[in-house]
């Protein structure tokens, strides 16, 4: 397993955290790959790639700071669902993935 | 061991466009061991705090510059002296590491500022004084996206490849290929890019990847060895890379060593995208999004995956039958994606 480098950010099952509590450890993932961003300003249903400027690369930092942030395995058909706030926390509440509508 | 001078370590020149860095930190003490590579400094330029590394191996003798001095590129910053091979560093007690590597330096609308300027200087200069020609092609990707959504599946998301990792080694080896691509030119007397001086090809190939600041201005830093890494390495490189350059720390040799430009303007943006030479290289080779397409195969009308390759480059060092040999190579390694990944060690 690697290390969480999260640091101050204590490692949770995300499904016993609260929205608010999931909310904030997300946007500071966010914040490490756009520090020059306030990702604690977006819209839940804002398109994080396009609002943080997130180039492919950043991007995929991003889901495997989430990965080895909640321990969770982010398989490829899901990683659309994580381009907003909101898809982040419905993953990470394990709800089924809803197609696109 | 007298006969081994002391040599004298330098302001690195970390791009075209700078002149002067200052030195934020000693990360190594005098009677300390350092081998190439390694970090000995960190200095403060308006691409944000770069380590510095050295480039041989030895003792660090002396510190010639305290923590906090601006001072031109090519000032003596310290006294290194050659060892022996076998010797072995001598214990330092009590000294404290120098400055906090882990921590992101202030960001500064004034070194955003700068940065913004220094790139505005040296593109302005590369458009002025290197004669670019331009072509593009477009290439069928349909091998090279079913290939990587096969090798991605079942691996986690931390050894997951993305398509412009294949991209980055097509181009590097091509480059290989057609060296003029992976060339510089030397002006003579100094003036940069003028037109009196010569074509110099690299040898090595180090990638170099033009990465947007959110903050303004552009950084190419350099994937070493590009051609010769395994995609798996590439795909760590890259991503380590980036990581580093939103932090705000590079390393010196990343700024200096890259031999060829690779700008992409990722899987969101245009279709096309010529770039702008980056002096001294000699080339800078761009790569669109990848986007679905009708295309012609064996009289029948498909739909495929097309990515424009494009190739802009300097015209006194290459032309546009090289040039197009360059694309052309590109298209083929793009065909047989496999060979991208056994082509590790082809030195």
């Amino acid at each position: 397993m690697t290390p969480d480098r999260s640091g101050e950010l204590a490692r949770r099952d995300p499904r016993a955290m609260s929205i608010a509590e999931a909310r904030a450890a997300v946007c500071e993932l966010l914040r490490r790959v756009a520090p020059e961003a306030d990702p604690a300003s977006l819209d839940d249903t804002s398109d994080l790639r396009r609002e943080l400027d997130l180039d492919s690369i950043d991007y995929q930092n991003f889901l495997i700071a989430l990965h080895r942030h909640f321990g969770v395995e982010i398989p490829q058909r899901e990683v659309g669902r994580f381009s907003t706030l909101e898809g982040c926390l419905a993953f990470l509440r394990g709800e089924p993935h809803s197609p696109p509508r | 061991m007298g006969a081994l001078s002391v040599r004298e370590f330098l302001m690195p020149t970390l791009g075209a466009d700078m002149e002067s860095g200052t030195l934020a930190a000693w990360r190594k003490q005098p009677g300390e061991m350092l081998h190439r590579g390694e970090i000995i400094a960190e200095v403060d330029t308006d691409k944000g705090v770069i380590d510095v590394e050295v480039f041989h191996d030895g003792r660090l003798v002396e510190q010639l510059v305290e923590p906090g001095t601006k001072v031109p590129v090519g000032t003596p910053l310290a006294r290194l002296e050659p060892v022996a091979a076998g010797e072995q560093s001598l214990p330092v007690r009590g000294v404290a590491a120098a400055g906090t590597p882990e921590e992101r330096p202030p960001e500064s609308a004034e070194r955003n500022e700068r940065l913004r300027r220094a790139t505005a200087a040296a593109m302005a200069a590369s458009k002025r004084k290197i004669p670019h020609y331009y072509l593009a092609t477009s290439i069928d990707m349909h091998s090279a996206v079913d290939w990587l959504a096969s090798a991605n599946e079942g691996r986690s998301i931390e050894q997951r490849l993305l398509p412009g990792v294949l991209l980055l080694k097509a181009a590097a080896l091509a480059a290989r290929e057609v060296p003029e691509i992976n060339a510089r030119w030397e002006a003579a007397g100094g003036e940069q890019c003028g037109d009196g001086g010569r074509a110099v090809t690299s040898g090595r190939v180090h990638l170099g990847v033009a990465i947007h600041l959110k903050g303004g201005g552009l950084v190419a830093p350099a994937l070493h060895d590009a051609d010769r890494r395994g995609l798996d390495d590439l795909m760590q490189g890259l991503r380590d890379l980036t990581e580093r350059v939103r932090r705000g720390r590079m390393r010196s040799s990343e700024l200096a060593d890259a031999t060829l430009t690779v700008t992409s303007l990722g899987d969101r943006g245009v279709e096309r995208v010529y770039g702008v030479i980056r002096p001294p290289q000699a080339a800078v080779v761009g790569f669109g999004k990848i986007f679905e397409r009708p295309w012609a195969v064996d009289g029948r009308v498909v739909v495929r995956p097309i990515v424009v390759a494009t190739l802009a480059a300097d015209h006194r060092v290459s032309d546009g039958h090289r040039g197009g040999r360059y694309l052309e190579a590109i298209d083929r390694l793009l065909q047989n994606p496999q060979r991208l990944e056994q082509a590790e060690d082809r030195a």
